[in-house]
């Protein structure tokens, strides 16, 4: 097993809600591996006035 | 009412951040909700700690999945601790952790053994995340499942893990950290160890870190302080871990604690991006936001989160709210001017 430390941002699609977000956010991790911890660590606006996530985590492959 | 309260580690709660300084807030908000389940961050104190049969100690992974609603929560009287120790700990080092669980069985009573080293050393890294919070990587992770797993069946059902730290104790990062103002550095490489463990063992486990003693510091932090009254970080860790609620993952039975039984979450205002957190909106439960600043600004303005919100200026503050909702009072009663009734058009 290896471990690694990943840094993602995404753009928050305007068809997913709030109550979706997680499962969301853990589709978007998954393709990167198995995650085993994680966080949503900062909501900002991209130059366009979108909204951004910045997600830390830590996966194992 | 079963109340979750959530303090993340590694990113530098004013409250919570440093040595079980939540302790305090974790105490009244059991004794406000009569069931409280919390995280090994808020309980351990390194050599201080408190045991209150209100309070349930689940670990971070263990923690996410039940607000989720995958695992239960089954109390018990007592666990049996396995000690798991890093191999790349020094043998005095290592000797400290084994006399700290000889005492809290001797002057405790606590059920404690077998005692294991893992076959290769851990080789634990520290990290720091574009936000400021901690995370941190373990070299040899397969190592310590192996342990875990050798433990689990000589009988364990919890396991209390020590591994080696780096350190470097002329660090500007650990001086701020010492002088209450900074992030612990090490929290988020504890969590993905105790986490791999509670994933692949599904038991209670909890960590402490393995460090030599600091050099005096006059100016040490209060908040810090449970970390320098002894050689190790174990003894709270043993503590939390010995009643700690069995995590259920097949058929639930009468008296297991589910997420769908849970009445308030309680976190810091910036810190509402945490999976547990985020799977209690998803179940609409009363979110209690505390001014307890962190290096994060993840809001409920932020997330655009506005039903079912309650500010706190303090724990004391959360702790009321808590026992109005406990008492089906609405929070918004109980302060004036009363918000105008709503009129459906």
């Amino acid at each position: 097993m290896r471990l690694t430390s990943l840094q993602r941002q995404f753009l928050w699609p305007a068809d997913v809600p709030l109550v979706e977000l997680r499962s969301w956010i853990r589709e978007q991790l998954a393709v990167e591996g198995d995650v085993l911890r994680w966080a949503l660590t900062g909501v900002g606006f991209s130059a366009d006035g979108a909204r951004t996530l910045h997600v830390e985590a830590v996966i194992s492959a | 009412m079963p109340t979750l309260m959530l303090v993340p580690t590694g990113i530098g709660c004013a409250i919570g951040g440093y040595a079980g300084d939540a302790l305090p807030s974790a105490r009244l908000l059991a004794a406000a909700s009569g069931c409280l389940i919390t995280h090994p961050n808020v309980m351990n104190g390194a050599s201080l700690y408190w045991s209150d049969s209100r309070v349930h100690y689940v670990e971070g992974y263990g923690l996410d999945r039940f607000a989720v609603g995958d695992w239960a929560l089954r109390p018990v009287r007592r666990q049996r601790i396995g000690l798991l120790l890093d191999a790349g700990i020094e043998p005095e080092l290592a000797q400290r952790q084994i006399q700290v669980a000889e005492g809290c069985r001797a002057s405790l009573g606590l059920d404690i053994g077998p005692v294991i080293s893992t076959d290769a050393p851990l080789d634990v890294t520290l990290e720091r995340g574009a936000s400021g919070a901690s995370w941190g990587r373990l070299g040899c992770p397969d190592a310590l499942l192996r342990a875990g797993e050798r433990l689990k069946q000589a009988g364990a059902t919890a396991i209390a893990v020590v591994a080696r730290f780096p350190e470097d104790p002329e660090s500007e990062e650990l001086a701020a950290y010492r002088q209450g103002s900074g992030v612990d550095a090490l929290a988020g490489a504890e969590a993905v160890i105790s986490h791999l463990l509670v994933k692949h063992l599904q038991i209670p486990c909890a960590h402490a870190p393995a460090l030599d003693p600091l050099p005096l510091d006059p100016q040490l932090d209060p908040r810090a302080a449970g970390e320098e009254l002894g050689y190790t970080f174990l003894a709270c860790v043993l503590v939390g871990l010995s009643r700690a609620p069995d995590l259920v993952t097949g058929e639930r039975q009468p008296g297991d604690l589910d997420a769908a039984q849970l009445g308030a979450v309680v976190v810091p205002e910036g810190a509402l991006g945490g999976e547990a957190l985020l799977a209690c909106v998803e179940r609409k439960l009363p979110v209690v936001c505390v001014a307890n600043p962190s290096v994060l600004s993840v809001t409920a303005e932020a997330l655009g989160l506005s039903q079912g919100v309650f500010h706190a200026s303090s724990y004391s503050e959360a702790a009321g709210l808590v026992l109005a909702l406990r008492e089906g009072l609405s929070p918004a009663s109980l302060g004036r001017p009363l918000p105008a009734l709503q009129r459906l058009d």
